[in-house]
């Protein structure tokens, strides 16, 4: 499939997170504010482009029994520099997501992709590919943090992770009405339970419609 | 000693793995059809947690922390996870040809079950000492194994019952996971 | 075969070499930022202690036999500060104590404090502080007397960090522990213009008579209600007309303050007094002024018995 498709792909057909429920663990863990939505969904997304490329570079030397181990060495490296960067300039961002910035290692997103597209195509390719899924990654992290934030505290803000400044708060729902379980892990379930269920009426009522028609 | 069990009370039911740190969902969705295959499953995670974490834990203290290497340890964790959980398949291939047949896919995927990597990070975290990380190490995949038979369970009969077709599968499993979080979220007064 | 398996093993070990030179140099640069990081919030207290001090870095806290110690960080050059928590007398206290590396407390910061208004915030105060920053880590700290609670507490936790500076840096003789600050005396009381109390029992051994009478203290005199006279045993030699001994039989009067005349320094004073001297004194007790009046009182009544 063309460039376009494939990266149009990662973000609905084939969401990582809503399609092929991919890195739920890092997903309901994380999603309890923007800021570390944001902050997580920008990790990840470095890490597997730069996964991407690197494995697309060594495929043709790779040997093909121990390709696993050789990409397990690659993602992880990758994922302890994101956790050292992030540890000594993001600070609050660091203690925010914790030891799920190490488990990135196991997201898997990273080998999926790694062992499903870039072993097998283009530097270039691999890179777009990476791009297109880490954004749906981050888009569904995005969406599940949004509702749960609103939800559990009635306010959306953003700060800047380097300088911790606020960048903007809104208070949308008064602060006697918020649920707070939203930001405990029943919310959390229940959150994507209907996101997901959503999701999933959305991609089979094309194919609904279509038979109905014939 | 009584620190002891209310480390491993808390692993195995307050804050369980699945059920309030998200970890270990994979297999949570794939395998748990039924009661047996969910059993099996979670002795070889139990298996595959209390040896890595020996592993990772002796690594770590006898060789990254002497030699100022304490920045590899994600990398060496994983594959020593790796290893152990390809001699782990071995012995399962062994020993119970049947059972590899019912794990199939999800055998190798235990390498990339956050919570093996998880325990093994945590016992460093936490300055666990030894008698500490071996019991976390066997709290947290007990705690594992008994929601995913309590899963299984329900599961078996999800499959015959009348969901709603969007929310066929993985999004009724997510329910079901929402109220047992909710359910289990009740014993956090027990410590 | 075995080409193929040193060939993946060689790949393998090529591939983590590169992977661990990455993360090698990757490390070297963060890791100052992160000890930095976690120095931060210290860093203002730990400038005021070491003024001189350019670098601080944490440092990691082993056989720490109290418990106490809750952070170290070193002042490169300069000395070491401690991060010591200790229990008040009604809630945690958190401070910064300061070593010179030649063994001087080159300073005390108190973070957090929650006692009483008064009393246990002396401790926070040139009062106590003054009577620290300049001893060493071999010399004894004195508590405040009436902030004992508090005090004692706070110096308890400098002796915890002193103990564990000294192991580190070979000091021996131990840290001086707790010491007891000597006796503060106030006015003089006339033995016989004091209103006397009352003699409740009297042995005769000799030349010694014993009494046991009671003066009334500061409970009685303010009027709390139930208070009860102070008791005491006086021995007077009425031979030479001067007192052997006075001690306590009984201290009802306000615990922490009324006792404080039970001290060597106090009683000592009773020995060898001339009671047939009209303008014989003892000093009070400052602090303790009713307490040490209600003992001459039971003395007067033992007199004129």
């Amino acid at each position: 499939m063309n460039r376009l498709d494939n990266f149009k792909a990662g973000f609905i057909r084939e969401n990582p997170v809503f399609a092929l429920y991919l890195g739920l663990c890092s997903v309901l863990a994380i999603s309890t504010t923007l800021n570390n939505a944001v902050g997580m969904g920008a990790a990840v997304i470095a890490v597997l482009v730069l996964s991407n490329v690197i494995i697309a570079a060594m495929r043709k030397i790779t040997p093909d029994e121990i390709r696993i181990p050789v990409y397990i060495v690659i993602i992880a490296t990758l994922v302890k520099i994101a956790e050292l960067l992030i540890q000594a300039y993001a600070a609050e961002l660091y203690v925010a997501l914790g030891v799920f910035i190490p488990l990135i290692v196991v997201n898997c997103i990273i080998l999926g992709r790694a062992e499903a597209f870039a072993s097998k195509n283009t530097i270039l390719d691999s890179a777009i590919d990476g791009i297109g899924m880490g954004l749906g990654y981050t888009a569904g992290l995005i969406l599940i943090s949004v509702i749960r934030q609103i939800l559990s505290s009635g306010v959306l803000n953003f700060s800047n992770p380097f300088t911790q400044q606020m960048i903007f708060e809104i208070r949308l729902i008064p602060q006697n009405f918020v649920i707070a379980m939203f930001s405990q892990p029943t919310g959390a379930f229940l959150t994507f339970a209907l996101i997901a269920a959503g999701v999933e009426y959305l991609r089979t009522r094309p194919a609904k419609k279509a038979k109905e028609v014939k | 000693m009584a620190e002891l069990f209310t480390l491993f009370l808390t692993a195995v039911l307050i804050n369980n793995i699945i059920l309030s740190r998200f970890l270990g969902m994979c297999p949570f969705m794939g395998v748990s059809r039924n009661t047996s295959s969910a059993l099996g499953m979670g002795g070889a995670v139990i298996f595959v947690i209390v040896g890595a974490s020996l592993f990772t834990y002796a690594l770590y203290y006898f060789i990254l922390v002497p030699y100022n290497l304490q920045y590899m340890d994600l990398i060496t964790f994983i594959l020593v996870i790796a290893a152990f959980v390809q001699f782990t398949e071995m012995i399962i291939k062994k020993f119970s040809p049947t059972l590899y047949k019912a794990l199939g896919i999800y055998l190798p995927l235990i390498t990339t079950n956050c919570a093996v990597l998880f325990v093994a990070l945590e016992n460093i975290r936490q300055g666990f000492d030894f008698y500490e990380m071996i019991v976390y190490s066997f709290a947290v995949p007990i705690g594992f194994t008994l929601i995913l038979y309590l899963f299984s369970a329900i599961r078996e009969r999800l499959d015959i019952s009348d969901v709603p077709k969007p929310f066929k599968g993985n999004a009724i499993a997510m329910i079901v996971a929402a109220l047992m979080a909710l359910a289990f979220s009740g014993l956090a007064g027990l410590v | 075969m075995v080409k193929k398996a040193l060939h993946f093993a060689l790949f393998l070990a090529i591939i983590s070499t590169i992977a661990g030179g990455a993360l090698a140099y990757v490390n070297s640069i963060t890791a100052p930022i992160i000890a930095e990081n976690s120095i931060a919030a210290e860093k203002a207290n730990l400038q005021i202690i070491f003024p001189t001090a350019t670098s601080f870095a944490p440092m990691e806290v082993k056989d720490d036999e109290s418990g106490l110690i809750t952070a170290a960080y070193t002042a490169e050059g300069v000395g070491i500060a401690y991060k010591v928590e200790v229990l008040g007398y009604a809630a945690p206290i958190k401070f910064l104590v300061g070593f010179a590396n030649d063994g001087k407390i080159v300073g005390l910061s108190i973070l957090e404090l929650k006692d009483t208004q008064g009393i246990g915030t002396r401790v926070n105060t040139p009062e106590f502080i003054d009577g620290v920053v300049g001893k060493t880590t071999s010399d004894g700290i004195a508590t405040l007397s009436g902030a004992t609670v508090t005090s004692g507490a706070v110096v308890k936790g400098i002796d915890a960090a002193k103990a564990h500076f000294n192991a580190l840096k070979g000091i021996k003789g131990g840290t001086g522990g707790v010491v007891v600050p000597p006796l503060q005396f106030g006015d003089p009381i006339k033995v016989f213009t004091t209103t006397a109390g009352t003699v409740v029992s009297k042995t005769v051994d000799g030349d010694v008579t014993t009494y046991i009478a009671s003066g009334n203290g500061y409970k009685v005199v303010e009027g709390y209600e139930g208070a009860k006279a102070n008791v005491f045993e006086i021995k007077i030699n009425t031979a030479t007309k001067k007192v052997v001994s006075v001690k306590f039989v009984e201290m009802n009067d306000t615990k922490g303050i009324g006792d404080k005349i039970d001290a060597e320094e106090f009683w000592s004073q009773f020995v060898g007094l001339d009671i047939s001297n009209q303008d014989s004194s003892i000093d009070a007790v400052s602090g303790a002024t009713y307490t040490s009046q209600s003992v001459v009182k039971a003395l007067r009544a033992a007199i004129e018995d």
